[in-house]
């Protein structure tokens, strides 16, 4: 049947604005239907019409006020709803405290994980068009020499600038004390290719590269060495070196191109005056340009520099030429830590919000009957809704504010424990984001953990079903269970995480370096040129130093090597082994070339495979030139026979061969040995040796007066370190140590989370099948098959959900991949104990309720119902 | 008997109405009722309004019958009335003729009519 004209819409429209609570448009149907009865078959329906607004211009004042009203209304119990909400969490202690130390864990943790996620990562840097700003050479085997800098920035015409660094270190004196600092010499451009300013005076200009008297310093020493002096600008500094004057101070967001630099001096314009330091640099890509198009042009630039010098370039080398964004260059290796932790921080706090999905589950179950009695008596199903709404906002405010307070108690130990290279690790704060974050997710799991219980609305009873207790809903029990499974599965993808990351952390441990990490102490004094002019000199220095620490009580074995393990640097040299010909297409093979003073094997605890060590008398003037060779450069150079008496030509001579040493982690513990060639002091003296001190546990001399002893040859030669060989060594583990950590936490409360669900799904099932279990075991069925059949029940559950998170585990492993060393990413053991643990806590956490169960007596039971 | 026990006018000929109607009185029947019986144009809110006033008050309670294509899918919301509502009418009907009682309304205004 067709509908027939129809009334004025507007007029319509202003009614169904105005519907009430529960009319479902019977009032616009009515007056539909009455609208065509007042059509005038003759007339036509402008009466119709008319009739139609008078009733709708009488009933709008009518249905508005008491739209209002039932509004009014509405509100007024708000605040009673809370009210009862309050009364009735504090009626449930466990309950509520249970759910709220889950919330306020887990959210505190993701917010804690997300504040430094933010800080970190999510900022942008704070440069001009940081994703425009790349760094040639990311890889610290290539470096610009002092004099081609300028050939080179002129060549690579796909960068719109090049700016170039060397690192250096500066000793601020006064008459009381003196500070070490460690900054960079920097093109007078630096700043200005950043698009950076700084927060107080100015920047480098052209004029102080040819002058070398500007300085900048960072906030953080600004604040700490002058007192956040605002005057700062235009004071004169003494240096170790001579005077400086400060020019301007960056602000306290400035990322610098490594974490600890603290200064930044002018790199002189003349190449001559640059000395042999090895430059770094980036640059901003020219409009239109690619980082494909930077790395062709550097193949070809670079190669070129280089030749002008007389080296020429290997293929090796052409394809180790690559560009990295500046922003990947800072965050590279941190970004995969810090979104592993927050994708794990995020799967917790969603196994929070199914586990008190499930506790709530469970009290619906249980208050089934105060709602039902409520909607007999008249209870809105709308307002029952409501209040139980209003339960879990209280719940989950409460947790979120609690879980907030937390996050921001535990920043000073969550920072201390993330690798002090960390960039921008002092921004984080509870900014803004961070607040918003924490809502968003708190308002989430509210979502999560509201929307699952609906699901099981449908089999809710209306009428309280008396004596019909003995039956629970089967819908909410299948639902119990499913929360059960996921819980299940969360907690396994967690804990196989976890477990990945801690066995690749004891591999890491394991890991032999090559030398012993115990009993050793490590210093590196940086004499200056105008002190220290020649190698001379240098040489008279050293030997001091040594006699001087020697001279400690408790000190065994004292050596230097110009580039210790594990210590940023390196010193590469190709070579031709004695007998075999020179290639056809005159690549040779390369080795990195360690200069090493007294007893440095025995120091370090590197053991020498064959031959002999380096001795006193190979630094004598005259003496022949010899070297010594780790197993690798011997399996390389010389494949199958022993290397030693055998010689080695070098771009600067011919050494002949000593000794072989033990294979030396050189650049981290997860990267193996590269072939390594030691030649003594004599032979090249190095300006800065890392000094290593090997002593007797208990008498070890303390680092301060390791530090005394090195300052007592020459007080003005600034220090770095001591540090202990072992603190080295760990700072190579970067964010490891705090992601498997954390990781562990994290697992740790899947199992625990995943254990409650499993045993309060159990617990329940029992409850309700209190009755039916005491009749069987009346009528003589055995306790322990009863107790087996409810374990078999919850553990289906249980299992599926195992199966399940072993089959995400097994595809999200692979992220983990960049954090692992020495574990495969499925590996075996962590997959089979990973879900065997959790499936043996899931039997136990259904064995205790379900055994407890049949332990009731039956007669007792029977009477209570 | 709630914070608004008193019956008004209006309601009083609303819930006649819906008595006369026997369960079968849905909004516009009931309006069409009371415009009948009280000779004067009455606005179908103003009748919503009081029946969902009464159904709070819980004198009436209404249903929705099957949507009806007549009524472009719209339903129809039917009211029946409740004890509390029938207690509301007889109240109010004994205080009015309680009132009524020794009126004469011939001899009320003083010369007569």
């Amino acid at each position: 049947m067709s509908p027939g004209p129809k009334p004025p819409r507007w007029a319509r429209a202003l009614l169904e604005r105005l519907q009430l609570d529960g009319d479902d448009g019977a009032l616009v149907g009515d007056l539909d239907e009455e609208y065509r009865r007042h059509i005038h078959p003759e007339r036509g329906r402008w009466r119709a019409d008319l009739w139609y607004l008078r009733q709708v211009v009488g009933s709008a004042p009518a249905l508005a006020g008491r739209v209002l009203a039932t509004w009014l209304d509405g509100t007024r119990g708000v605040g009673g709803d809370v009210r009862v909400a309050v009364r009735v969490l504090r009626r449930r202690p466990g309950f509520t405290l249970s759910t709220l130390g889950t919330l306020t864990l887990t959210l505190g943790v993701a917010t804690s994980v997300f504040s430094v996620v933010h800080a970190v990562l999510l900022r942008p840097l704070p440069f001009e068009e940081p994703e425009r700003l790349v760094r040639p050479l990311p890889d610290e085997l290539f470096y610009l020499g002092g004099q081609d800098l300028e050939p080179f920035a002129e060549g690579m015409t796909t960068l719109e600038s090049f700016a170039a660094w060397g690192r250096t270190l500066a000793l601020f004196v006064t008459d009381e004390d003196a500070e070490e600092v460690r900054g960079a010499r920097v093109t007078w451009n630096h700043f200005e290719v950043l698009g950076t300013a700084p927060y107080l005076g100015r920047s480098f200009g052209r004029d102080d590269a040819l002058a070398d008297e500007a300085i900048m310093i960072s906030h953080g020493l600004w604040t700490r060495r002058f007192g956040a002096d605002p005057d700062v600008v235009g004071r004169s500094v003494r240096l170790s070196d001579g005077t400086a004057t400060v020019i301007g101070v960056l602000g306290p967001d400035h990322v610098p191109m490594e974490y600890d630099w603290e200064v930044w001096r002018p790199l002189p314009a003349d190449p001559e005056a640059r000395g042999g330091n090895a430059l770094a640099g980036y640059g901003r890509i020219a409009v239109g340009r690619s980082t494909d198009d930077v790395t062709a042009e550097l193949r070809r630039v670079l190669p070129a520099v280089w030749a002008e010098g007389g080296y020429e370039a290997t293929d090796e080398d052409r394809a180790g030429m690559t560009v990295e964004t500046l922003t990947t260059w800072l965050l590279g290796d941190v970004r995969v830590s810090l979104r592993t932790l927050f994708g794990a921080a995020l799967l917790v706090v969603l196994l929070a919000c199914v586990n008190v999905s499930n506790l709530v589950l469970a009290q619906i179950h249980e208050r089934e009957r105060e709602f039902a009695v409520r909607a007999a008596l008249g209870g809105r199903r709308l307002r029952l809704a409501r209040q139980r709404l209003i339960e879990l906002l209280l719940l989950c405010g409460v947790g979120g504010v609690l879980a907030f307070g937390a996050a921001r108690a535990s920043f000073g130990t969550l920072t201390s424990a993330l690798p002090a290279d960390l960039p921008r690790l002092g921004a984080v704060s509870m900014s803004t984001p961070v607040v918003v974050f924490a809502v968003v997710v708190t308002l989430g799991s509210v979502l999560v953990i509201g929307v699952v219980p609906t699901f099981a609305r449908g089999d809710r009873a209306g009428v309280p079903t008396g004596a019909g207790k003995t039956t629970g809903s089967l819908a909410s029990r299948r639902l119990r269970s499913a929360l059960v499974s996921i819980q299940m599965a969360l907690a396994v993808v967690l804990v196989v995480g976890a477990g990945l990351m801690v066995r690749s952390l004891t591999s890491l441990r394991t890991v032999d370096p090559g030398f012993d990490v115990e009993g050793v102490q490590t210093v590196r004094p940086a004499p200056s040129t105008s002190s220290y002019p020649d190698e001379a000199a240098l040489t008279a220095y050293y030997d001091e130093v040594f006699r001087s620490l020697e001279r400690l009580p408790g000190v065994q074995t004292v050596g230097g090597i110009q580039f210790l393990p594990m210590t940023p640097g390196g010193w590469w040299g190709s070579y031709r082994p004695e007998g075999r010909p020179v290639d056809a297409d005159g690549e040779g093979l390369t080795t990195a070339r360690r200069i090493v003073s007294g007893s440095y094997f025995e120091a370090m605890g590197v053991d020498v495979v064959a031959g002999r060590a380096l001795e006193a008398a190979d630094d004598a003037a005259g003496a022949e030139p010899v070297v010594v060779v780790n197993q690798t450069f011997g399996a390389e150079a010389f494949p199958g026979t022993d290397p030693v008496g055998r010689t080695v030509e070098m771009n600067d001579g011919v050494v002949r061969i000593v000794g072989v040493v033990a294979d030396v982690r050189q650049s981290d513990l997860r990267t193996t040995a590269h072939p390594e060639m030691y030649m003594p002091y004599g032979a090249r003296a190095w300006r800065r040796m890392h000094i290593v001190v090997r002593s007797e546990g208990a008498s070890a001399p303390t680092s301060s007066l390791i530090a005394d002893a090195v300052r007592s040859v020459d007080p003005s030669v600034p220090l770095l370190g001591p540090r202990t060989l072992r603190e080295v060594v760990g700072g190579t583990f970067g964010a490891t140590p705090l992601v498997t950590g954390l990781l562990t936490l994290f697992g740790a409360v899947g199992l625990l989370l995943g254990a409650v669900g499993v045993y309060g799904v159990t617990t329940q099932a029992v409850a309700e099948r209190r009755r039916e279990i005491g009749i069987r075991i009346a009528l003589g069925a055995e306790s322990r098959r009863v107790a087996s059949r409810t374990i078999a029940l919850s553990m289906r559950s249980a299992v599926v959900g195992v199966a399940v998170g072993w089959l995400v585990a097994v595809t999200a492993s692979r992220l983990l991949e960049g954090l692992l060393f020495g574990v495969d990413p499925l590996d075996v053991g962590t997959f089979l104990l990973a879900p065997a643990g959790l499936a043996f806590v899931a039997l136990v956490a259904s064995a205790v309720p379900a055994v407890r169960a049949t332990r009731v007596d039956p007669v007792r039971t029977l009477r209570e119902e | 008997m709630g914070r608004k026990g008193f019956l008004g006018a209006f309601e009083e000929l609303v819930l006649l109405a819906v008595i006369r109607a026997k369960g079968a009185g849905y909004g516009m029947t009931i309006r069409r009722e009371i415009e009948e019986r009280a000779g004067r144009e009455v606005a179908i809110g103003a009748v919503y309004a009081t029946l969902d006033r009464m159904e709070d008050k819980g004198w009436v309670v209404s249903r929705l019958g099957d949507p009806d294509p007549d009524r472009r899918g719209r339903a129809r919301r039917y009211f029946e009335i409740r004890p509390a509502g029938v207690q509301a009418l007889e109240s109010a009907r004994r205080s009015r003729d309680g009132l009524w009682d020794g009126v004469d309304l011939d001899s009320a205004v003083e010369g007569g009519l």
